[in-house]
């Protein structure tokens, strides 16, 4: 069935986008991860422009991420203090993405910078977890030490602007969770993704916040982040496309269902390689389009 | 001898009047309108020719300025290096002939009316640089790819003796705005009379309002976009607690 998008302008296959959107919904019922990164990329490649893609995948991510945190808010398991601070970072980061996308597509490199962002940021995760699920699966127990040992600790301690997280039994600078939160805006605005699979290594091992809290922080964030680079694109690119929306909503919503029962027949380890081949696999996808020369070189847009 | 000039002079305006009216046309519709179900439709003329001249009948959409991209191979990776700039191209472009094209006009006069999406203004051979026409080549090739320029002329199809129609498909990823559609009267190879009809392409119903409202309230479109997003997460979780 094809629907006319309004504000795209175009007209699409309703049941593909429907059906992408539910296995990336089925997903992230089994993973807890948002998927921004396999539905933004199908976007593009149906033919819808990287703007709305963007645009529109960041509406969804207000649902997904909505969804998320209510039965971790239930359980207590949100640090508001800390996802305050990140969301100040994140808002910024939002800000410097939305510039940086409407630069990079005024000189046509925007395809370009979303797939060399994309493979770098597949690649270094996919890898990472596989290595991690090994490392899990070989010597379970020595696998928290390894992290622990990086060295980045000395540094972070030495950073200005400390403050207390009493719900995480944290002394920190500021400029930890900020930071991170402010590259996850950036990736949210630029990629269209919440970019949780950034910023949950990074909250885990460069802020030291106990796991129990990760997830429902990251998403408490991640809600306001993404809520705010919608409004932003609506408002400054007008590239929400709310039919687009309540399709790729609708197909989240009940892919997650899916999900979320399947992932209680499936061991954790084995769900977590799978995600991690499933990510490498569309990194390695990302450099074959990059590297393998396309049969047409040649690419058009209208300028007015 | 008056009465002979007389008669010139009648003979002089019957085929005067007779060659404004050459060709007379009316559309089956003079609006295409795009609703939520839309998936591309058909775009009919009825015509009646006076006489056994050629017809030749052009839509074109709204113009635009085009850029295209090459990409060039970068350390490897595929990357738009080249770009090149188009005026007045137009963003649709279809047309139908009673006769194949190079029996209809010289090449001068095809070129000069845009008829063949060869010999479209912004598409003439006023340069030699051969990366432009390169260019130029891939724009045709790309405008022809998404359905939006005819691989080929369409047919004039003759109901009567001269009572003919022509049938365009507008694709569903057809561009808005207003559509101009000429039909030309040939004779000999020279053009004898010309008609111009418009066509206004546009949103209608909700898509409509959706866009209207989406470019005219910004800042309440994208909150309520949210909230709606909001409701969906809300709902979702409720669902998956039973």
């Amino acid at each position: 069935m094809q629907v006319y998008l309004p504000i795209a302008e175009m007209s699409v296959p309703a049941e593909s986008i429907f059906l992408v959107s539910a296995f990336v919904g089925f997903l992230s019922g089994i993973f807890g991860i948002g998927g921004g990164f396999l539905t933004t990329p199908f976007l593009i490649f149906t033919g819808i422009p990287p703007v709305i893609a963007v645009g529109t995948q960041a509406s969804q991510l207000v649902a997904s991420s909505v969804a998320g945190v209510l039965g971790h808010w239930d359980k207590g398991n949100v640090d508001v203090k800390i996802a305050c601070v990140m969301l100040v970072g994140g808002l910024g980061g939002s800000v410097v993405g939305i510039l940086i996308f409407g630069v990079l597509e005024k000189l046509g490199q925007i395809d370009f910078a979303i797939s060399i962002l994309y493979i770098i940021l597949l690649g270094f995760i996919g890898v990472l977890m596989l290595a991690e699920s090994f490392t899990h699966l070989l010597k379970p127990k020595n696998m928290r030490k390894e992290f622990n040992t990086l060295n980045v600790n000395s540094f972070i301690a030495g950073l200005p602007y400390k403050m207390r997280f009493p719900r995480s039994k944290l002394y920190i600078s500021a400029l930890v969770p900020g930071g991170i939160g402010f590259l996850g805006g950036v990736l949210a605005s630029i990629l269209g993704v919440g970019g949780s699979f950034i910023m949950v290594p990074a909250m885990i091992y460069i802020l030291g916040i106990p796991s129990l809290l990760v997830a429902g922080t990251v998403l408490f964030q991640m809600i306001f982040t993404t809520a705010f680079a919608t409004i932003m694109h609506a408002l400054v690119n007008q590239t929400v496309d709310v039919v687009l929306a309540i399709i790729l909503i609708i197909g989240g919503v009940a892919g997650a269902q899916i999900g979320i029962t399947f992932a209680r027949h499936v061991k954790g380890i084995y769900a977590r390689v799978t995600l991690a081949l499933i990510v490498l696999a569309v990194c390695l996808q990302m450099i074959g389009n990059l590297f393998i020369q396309p049969e047409e070189i040649f690419s058009t847009v209208a300028l007015s | 001898m008056k009465k002979f000039l007389l008669i010139a002079v009648l003979i002089f305006m019957s085929a005067g009047a007779a060659r404004a009216e050459n060709v007379t046309v009316e559309l089956v519709s003079d609006h295409v309108d795009i609703t939520t179900g839309f998936n591309g439709t058909t775009l009919g003329l009825f015509g009646v020719r006076a006489n056994k001249g050629d017809i030749a009948v052009i839509v074109k959409g709204p113009l635009r300025t085009m850029s295209v991209r090459r990409k060039e191979s970068v350390i490897g990776a595929w990357i738009n290096r080249s770009f090149e700039t188009f005026k007045a191209v137009p963003s649709y472009y279809n047309y139908a002939l009673s006769r194949p094209i190079q029996d209809l006009a010289p090449l001068e006069t095809l070129m000069e009316h845009g008829i063949g999406p060869e010999n479209l203004r912004f598409n003439k051979p006023d340069t030699t640089d051969e990366q432009r026409i390169a260019f130029r080549d891939a724009l045709l090739r790309n405008k022809k790819m998404q359905g939006l320029y005819p691989a080929e002329p369409g047919a004039i199809k003759f109901i009567g003796p001269n009572f003919f129609r022509a049938d365009f498909y507008i694709p569903a990823n057809v561009p808005v705005g207003e559509y101009e559609i000429q039909t030309l009267y040939f004779s000999g190879g020279v053009l004898r009379d010309s008609k111009t009809s418009t066509v206004r392409v546009a949103q209608v119903g909700g898509s409509a309002r959706i866009n209207q409202f989406a470019h005219g309230n910004s800042f309440v479109y994208g909150v309520m976009c949210v909230l709606l997003a909001v409701f969906a997460g809300w709902f979702s979780n409720r669902v998956r607690r039973g």
